[in-house]
């Protein structure tokens, strides 16, 4: 009875969105007609204290925002009897049958409404309602103008989503008997990476449906100065957060539990997450142009359409099994919906962008190439280069089994052959970009800018050359070397600055500057993590090593200044898996001095004996990790057979992927005080109200 | 069943009479386009006066030379005072106390010392900003 409610729920949030997106566009249009009107018959110079709007746009837009909370609660219902469900074992539904059984940890039972199709839909759709509460109640007084279209457009997204669950992947189907057991989580999606990281990326991926309502409201109202792009920065940063978390944590999954020695190897579904990745950085850096100069508006309301657009993209790739991966979970014939929804994305986008270009011409041109702007539009034109390249890489299988009727697979070196120089670049801009000014740095400032950080990176160059004969790895970590001697510069010439006009000490000056400046140095603080993922990949590429050995107990075997020494193979039974775990003792080889234990094992699941997983053996230290997987073993253990990886600087990576979001969360912390904010100026204007208060 | 269906039909009426109430004009919400209109002229002389705090930060630090300073400084300085000039303009600008207006220029130059002295008192960025939504 309860599942059929919380199905009936979903039907009724349908019905409410269609209403509430007509009722939100149609409100838009009623609103900014009334207040055109308005604006044209009062015909004064100075405008009245309230405009006249029309009655009905203004009902139709308070319904918008009530059908918004009204849908995030009905999901938000539905979304619970899933829960409900999936914790008390209620197997006569297919979706819990189907990812869950009796023994599956709580945890992961919990996890399970994420880790098949129609349960990860309904979470999708629970989350976007719930981006979408937060912004209508963050702006319902301060964007008034803007907001009916952004419910509408956030309604729309909805819709579909909510299209997908009503008639195609209903997570509350019920298969009419009620079986004794489930058939169990996939035994992949069981490690503790995998319960947090699709939570990261949905995060990441559903908030950028946020900037992109944005965009098109701005569009439709026709308001596309700065205020718009001013209103989502936050908003974008917020989810380019979690979506950077959630690539970095499915990197230490995929390092952890697939037990192929790396972390990323270019699959269609990490792509897919990539993706947007790359077009949501490239419009977090061209924003602030617009912010500052009033420039490339079309080129950002595009940038937000082609990560909203990639996002759906990406999700009908994992879902439609058009493209093989080691990770597409989940798939099911939701592919034709995605498909039409992708093309009403663009065609609807597109067709409004062309309308509305006579109102989106730059305020200013860029006065020099030497300037932060200039590198700025450079860094963004890679992103794009490099977005496309990964966008042709992902697909050229597709389309070449519909070409050649052969399926031609583009594998990770093509991707590393072809990108890696891009990024070589993008690294490069990383560290002039920060050195330059707004406007124009004139020839001596660019002396004085780049002095040091070349200096730093050409010295390191010797000692460099001492690691490796392959001129590439030589290049990539004097280019890191450059970006992270610019990014310390940046923080020591801004804490001298204020140093010497304040008078304070290195350190409260280094404090001030940043609390200050959160916005600048935050950004610094991403940067200084992005090299340091930078010079982890760069280790792991170029200077790995490995070798496959079968050991008989007692045997050791050497890699890199690492002796292994195989002494036993254990097993332990848990509540719904067999733990297979062989004992091996690390010692430095030369020296002999024991370093500890490395335990790799394969875990045996009771309901798919024939998919067994396999959980690296891990010893992690700043230098690198000492890398093993248990491959196989004789019936007693007599002897195993194990890939031992020595793996240079990885830990460079995970820590860079904290500095990251640590950034980021600097860039975006609210100041404590707020001057008179919008929100305040939607009352009657208080008589003699002058711009100079502003700044009070 | 007819549980379920007597169950979803209040939880239905109930959701369906929230979304639609308004169009009964039952809902009094204010509304101002001049507002709006007056935030966004704010938000413009903000984005001016933290352009001019951007240009002395990166001339500060050696980014931006001499020359340039001073015909940047000039340009954004006009831009601000092309926005307070609109301002005052179009919302009959006095100061706070009712007094006539100050020379647009000494006003510009106090809008930015008084950003300065928010900053001193709440340090982080730019303590006088018009808040980022």
């Amino acid at each position: 009875m309860i599942f059929d409610f919380a199905y009936l729920t979903l039907v009724l949030a349908l019905i409410l969105c269609a209403f509430g997106m007509a009722a939100g566009f149609w409100g838009g249009r009623l609103d900014s007609s009334g207040a055109a009107q308005g604006a044209a018959t009062s015909g004064q110079s100075k405008p009245s204290e309230t405009g006249p709007v029309s009655a009905w746009g203004h009902r139709l837009a308070a319904a918008s925002f009530r059908t918004i909370y009204a849908v995030c609660g009905l999901v938000g219902i539905s979304a619970v009897i899933l829960w409900y469900g999936l914790l008390t074992d209620q197997f006569q539904i297919a979706y819990i049958w189907n990812s869950s059984e009796r023994t599956l940890p709580t945890f992961y039972k919990f996890a399970a409404i994420w880790g098949g199709q129609a349960g990860s839909l309904l979470f999708w759709t629970l989350l976007l309602s719930l981006f979408s509460t937060a912004a209508a109640l963050t702006f319902r007084t301060s964007q008034r103008t803007l907001m009916p279209y952004v419910n509408g457009t956030l309604l729309a997204i909805l819709l579909f989503f909510l299209v997908l669950l009503v008639f195609s992947a209903n997570p509350f189907e019920q298969i009419g008997v009620v079986p004794g057991d489930g058939r169990g989580l996939n035994p992949l999606l069981q490690n503790y990476w995998m319960v947090i990281h699709p939570v990261m990326l949905y995060l990441g991926w559903v908030g950028l449906s946020v900037p992109f309502a944005f965009a098109v409201a701005a569009l439709l109202s026709r308001r596309l100065d700065r205020r718009w792009v001013r209103t989502v920065r936050r908003w974008t940063l917020i989810p380019w957060m979690f979506l950077s978390a959630g690539i970095i944590m499915g990197s230490q999954w995929a390092y952890m539990e697939l037990g192929w020695g790396g972390y990323w190897a270019w699959d269609p579904v990490e792509n897919a997450s990539f993706l947007p990745w790359l077009t949501a950085t490239a419009f977090l850096h061209s924003i602030i142009i617009q912010e500052q100069r009033g420039i490339l508006k079309v080129w950002n309301v595009t940038l937000i359409w082609l990560t909203f657009t990639l996002v759906i993209l990406g999700t009908f790739t994992t879902r439609s099994g058009i493209l093989s991966s080691v990770h597409s979970f989940a798939q099911s014939p939701v592919g034709p919906y995605f498909l039409v929804f992708l093309a009403v994305i663009t065609v609807g986008f597109l067709l409004l962008l062309f309308q509305r270009l006579p109102f989106l011409q730059g305020e200013n041109v860029i006065d020099s190439i030497s300037s932060r702007e200039g590198a700025f539009l450079a860094n963004n034109w890679l992103f794009a280069g490099i977005a496309f390249v990964v966008l042709w890489g992902t697909f050229y299988p597709m389309f070449s089994e519909i070409l050649t009727g052969e399926r031609i697979s583009v594998a990770a070196p093509w991707f590393n052959r072809v990108a890696g120089p891009l990024f070589l670049l993008l690294f490069v801009l990383m560290g002039v970009g920060p050195l330059l000014g707004w406007r124009r740095t004139g020839a001596k400032a660019l002396r004085r800018q780049f002095t040091w950080p070349l200096a730093a990176a050409l010295i390191s160059v010797p000692f460099l050359l001492f690691t490796s004969r392959n001129v590439f790895p030589i290049v990539g970590f004097t280019v890191c070397i450059f970006v992270a001697a610019a990014i310390i510069q940046e923080f020591a010439r801004g804490a001298i600055a204020r140093r010497r006009s304040r008078g304070e000490q290195l350190p409260a000056a280094l404090w001030g500057l940043i609390r200050r400046n959160g916005r600048r140095y935050g950004g610094y603080v991403i940067h200084f993590g992005i090299v340091l993922i930078g010079v982890a990949i760069i280790g792991n590429e170029f200077y790995q090593s490995t070798t496959h050995v079968t050991l008989t107990r007692g045997d050791s075997v050497e890699l890199a200044g690492y002796t292994l020494k195989y002494v036993a193979l254990e097993s332990e039974q848990r509540s719904n898996h067999t733990e297979i775990r062989a004992n091996l003792n690390v010692s430095d080889a030369s020296s002999g001095r024991p370093l500890g234990k490395i335990f790799p094992r394969r875990n045996i699941y009771e309901k798919t004996p024939d998919q067994p997983t396999s959980e690296v053996g891990l010893r992690m230290t700043p230098a690198e990790d000492v890398y093993v997987i248990l491959n196989g073993w004789e019936g007693d253990g007599s002897s195993a057979t194990f890939t031992v990886y020595i793996n240079p600087l990885t830990m460079w990576m995970w820590v860079g992927g904290l500095l990251v979001v640590f950034g980021t969360l600097v860039s975006v912390w609210p100041h404590p005080l707020s001057a008179p904010s919008s929100r305040e100026l939607t009352s009657p204007l208080p008589e003699g109200a002058a711009a100079g208060q502003a700044a009070a | 069943m007819w549980v379920t269906m007597l169950l979803i039909g209040v939880v239905g009426i109930a959701a369906v009479g929230y979304v639609v109430w308004p169009l009964f004009g039952r809902t009094q919400t204010s509304i101002s386009t001049e507002g709006e209109r007056l935030a966004d002229l704010l938000a413009r002389k903000e984005v001016a006066l933290e352009a001019i705090r951007e240009l002395e930060f990166d001339h500060g630090v050696g980014k931006i030379e001499d020359a340039d300073f001073v015909r940047f400084n000039r340009i954004l300085r006009n831009r601000a005072l092309r926005l307070i000039e609109q301002l005052d303009a179009q919302y009959d600008g006095t100061n706070a106390s009712g007094e006539p207006p100050i020379q647009l220029n000494e006003r510009l130059e106090l809008d930015i010392l008084n950003r300065r002295r928010v900053e001193e008192l709440h340090a982080n960025e730019g303590g006088s900003r018009l808040r980022e939504e």
